[in-house]
């Protein structure tokens, strides 16, 4: 069986993998659930749209079956090559969108969103307005913070995907947090948390 | 309170956000998943039927007699098969044979073309004009 090392134990990603490649029909059907609800999760989050998540998803898990074959067991996390390729999709799909070129270094502080946070977001849940708080982050900030504190990450990992230092990702998962923060300052109350 | 503490109780709120988000996994919808696992089978069968062609050439290329049995074995295909070869063959011989003993109401082309002694008479033969374009220039 696909999803059981020969010790009983769950097989690596690795092992999937290479399973994968030499035609064992199960190991798609096991990786897809352990690595696609991860990439689609962290679509929508960069995204912040559901549809265009899913079509990023389909892509770079396309890219991994059809990469199966080189796969070198033991370099990588196949996980994180994922999100690797889902960040970099992302980026591509954000650039068409705008038509142009985006600068990835240029990371403008976020703007004062006092006066839009409270009065655009009422009756929502505390999940959407975290999600309406990543989105006024600048790009890079959003996909360090999510890499970080929803999917947990470590700084070097988050280094290798997003092909930056680990001090540049700790200056970014910084930043965002404290960006964050600001952003949903006003909200604090509505999403039932309170000073005191 | 000082701006401090305040602020680390913002952190502290973002933290408890963050938990929850981690603890709400993304669920794949079911047209999702049916698309990647027909993605997958897909590449997986492209890549079982170039591994096969591979091990078919490489199978062919390893013996010269399974080469030219293969070869063969296209020829008569292309040729319309057995019957169809055995046919040709008989034509074949046929041609042959009547080139070489033609029957005696035929003129003998070996003989005919033996007979002649110069380039000029075979061009004479062939076409009127053509010799005597040449007869004046070429044959002097």
């Amino acid at each position: 069986m696909a999803a059981v090392g020969s010790e009983g134990a769950p097989a690596s990603d690795d092992a999937l993998l290479v399973l994968y490649a030499n035609g064992d029909p199960e190991a798609a059907a096991e990786l897809m659930q352990r690595l696609a609800p991860r990439a689609l999760g962290v679509a929508i989050r960069v995204l912040g749209n559901r549809a265009e998540a899913e079509d990023i998803t389909q892509e770079a898990m396309m890219r991994l079956w059809r990469m199966a074959p080189d796969w070198q067991p033991g370099q990588a996390k196949v996980s994180t090559w994922l999100y690797r390729v889902v960040m970099n999709l992302c980026i591509d799909l954000k650039r068409r969108q705008r038509g142009g070129h985006v600068d990835l270094d240029a990371i403008p502080d976020p703007e004062d969103p006092a006066c839009s946070a409270a009065d655009q977001l009422q009756d929502v849940a505390r999940q959407d307005a975290l999600q309406q708080a990543l989105m006024k982050l600048p790009e890079r900030q959003r996909q360090a913070v999510v890499l970080r504190h929803i999917e947990e990450l470590t700084n070097p990992e988050i280094s290798g995907i997003m092909e930056i230092s680990v001090e540049a990702v700790e200056s970014l998962t910084a930043r965002g947090k404290r960006a964050l923060a600001k952003v949903l300052a006003n909200r604090r109350e509505e999403l039932g948390y309170s000073d005191v | 309170m000082s701006d401090t503490d305040k602020s680390l109780n913002k952190m502290d709120h973002l933290e408890d956000l963050f938990a929850a988000a981690r603890s709400a996994p993304t669920e794949l919808p079911g047209p999702l998943q049916a698309s990647l696992l027909a993605d997958a089978q897909r590449v997986q069968q492209e890549r079982a039927s170039a591994r096969d062609t591979a091990s078919e050439t490489s199978q062919l290329l390893s013996s010269p007699q399974e080469l030219s049995r293969q070869i063969w074995r296209q020829f008569v295909s292309a040729v319309g098969g057995w019957p169809a070869l055995g046919g040709l063959v008989a034509a074949s011989l046929s041609g042959l044979w009547i080139g070489l003993a033609p029957p005696s109401f035929l003129p003998d082309p070996v003989e005919s073309f033996a007979s002649y002694s110069s380039g000029s008479q075979v061009v004479s033969d062939l076409d009127y004009d053509v010799s005597f374009l040449l007869s004046d220039e070429v044959f002097e």
